[in-house]
């Protein structure tokens, strides 16, 4: 080993940072050589001196300075706060609005069927509109509750997302764009037919809606229908010759018009 | 303070508790002073550094998520604080430099109270430890930055790559370059290094 190579390896040598390998040639050089071995001397007596640096008054008014610095940042930040908590509530109004727009919107746009349907709503009417069937005590009120109800989640959401009108609008759009398939079906079995639908339906766990009511079906809609084949392999049994048509292929619910 | 209470304290701290906060400050504050001091080598700035660090400490509190450890979150925003306040008054300097066409820069650093004249009446190792400071505050301010945080202040060279923000090869490679300059500043032949190095011979008689 030469000694520039065993000088730049030094600092390494008191740190413990070199191999097992270049330790032991570094030691063998320094037993030959006396100049190394002087440079080691003052590296470590060097660092030695360094170290007692470490032992540093610090001035006793210090923490004192800091924490005073600190308390003065606290109250520039208040003075800001009631802007922020100002922007807030406008945003939170401003959402609260948008949301009552929205709701009576759905209340005068209820029982039209129109395509493409708004998922949650016509859902959640479905069901109270066969309520509204078997007893007669059930008023307007809990329709638009029920409504309501299927609103709250989408209400929370929006709030949490510091309540922007924007994200209102989005989560309306998205409820509202769901694809829906479409079957006309032309049968000569249509009680048949009606009933299989509705098997299937109950089995699947799918709750359909009947239109224009249960008792006397023209249409039925499944939502997140999940194998249509199946379903229609089972129609295909009861009538093999039926004619169907389809409209918008591949949507996650399934409209049913019967003929 | 072992980690789960200290995240503890950050959390509460992030939340503004003063209480954890002056909590987190007290344990780190001398750390932080001892950086500024031997990096600005003068007392007062490195009391008005050390009030800024820790100001953005509680600033940047929010911005602290525990990917690294608090102690080298904290000293890195010290390094930082450091490295920005000398960039300043450098320009300072170099604008008056110009404007007294002193060329030699090195005057400025030398620029000390000459009371080594009298080293016979200071205590040895307080002469030393002048000599070292004025050595280190020669050093250029990567070198200083290195020999600071690992042999004045101790860290790991892991820490030290993660304060810096460096791979731990430049940290060895660095280390090395620094210690070896600063060796070189203490062996030449001249007020108030000469008797540096022998000092230590005379030490080493007596013992």
């Amino acid at each position: 080993m030469k000694c520039y190579e065993c000088t730049s390896k030094l600092s390494d040598y008191i740190d413990n940072k070199l191999t097992e390998q270049e330790q032991n040639d570094v030691e063998r050089h320094l037993k030959d050589c006396p100049s190394c071995s002087e440079a080691l001397v003052h590296l470590q007596y060097m660092l030695e001196n360094i170290s007692a640096l470490k032992e540093v008054d610090m001035p006793a008014s210090l923490h004192k300075d800091i924490m005073a610095k600190i308390y003065k940042e606290i109250k520039q930040e208040k003075k800001v706060i009631p802007f922020k908590t100002w922007m807030k509530s406008i945003a939170s109004i401003a959402a609260a609005m948008l949301i009552v727009v929205v709701l009576i919107d759905a209340s005068h746009n209820g029982g039209k069927g129109s395509a493409p349907l708004d998922r949650s709503k016509a859902d959640m009417k479905g069901v109270a509109r066969s309520e509204v069937m078997e007893s007669a005590i059930l008023s307007d009120d809990i329709e638009a509750n029920k409504v309501q109800e299927a609103e709250a989640p989408m209400l929370k959401r929006a709030a949490e997302d510091s309540a922007t009108s924007e994200s209102v609008k989005d989560s309306k759009v998205q409820a509202s764009e769901e694809p829906l398939e479409e079957w006309e079906i032309t049968t000569s079995e249509k009680e048949k037919i009606i009933a299989a639908i509705k098997d299937y339906g109950d089995k699947n766990n799918l709750q359909p809606e009947y239109l224009p009511n249960e008792k006397d079906v023209s249409s039925i809609i499944l939502y997140k229908i999940q194998n249509k084949d199946e379903l229609l392999e089972g129609l295909y049994k009861i009538e093999p010759k039926l004619q169907i048509t389809k409209k918008e292929e591949g949507g996650e619910n399934l409209k049913i018009i019967i003929k | 303070m072992d980690d789960a209470a200290e995240i503890q304290l950050v959390n509460r701290a992030k939340l503004g508790d003063i209480n954890a906060f002056e909590t987190i400050i007290s344990a780190h504050e001398k750390g932080i002073y001892t950086i500024c001091l031997r990096m600005l080598s003068q007392e007062q700035e490195a009391y008005d550094a050390t009030q800024e660090v820790c100001i953005k400490i509680w600033r940047q509190l929010h911005n602290f998520k525990g990917e690294s450890k608090l102690k080298t979150w904290i000293y890195r925003i010290t390094t930082n604080q450091c490295l920005d306040k000398l960039r300043k008054t450098k320009n300072k300097r170099e604008i008056s430099l110009f404007q007294t066409r002193v060329e030699d820069d090195s005057e400025w650093v030398m620029d000390k109270p000459s009371e080594k004249e009298n080293t016979e009446e200071i205590v040895e190792h307080k002469e030393l430890q002048e000599v070292l400071k004025q050595a280190i505050a020669e050093l250029k301010e990567a070198y200083r930055m290195i020999i600071i945080l690992r042999d004045i202040n101790d860290y790991s060279y892991d820490e030290i790559a993660e304060i810096l923000n460096i791979s731990l090869g430049t940290v060895k490679s660095r280390i090395s370059r620094a210690r070896g300059a600063l060796k070189k500043i203490l062996e030449q032949n001249k007020e108030p290094y000469k008797s540096f190095f022998v000092k230590k011979g005379n030490k080493e008689g007596k013992l």
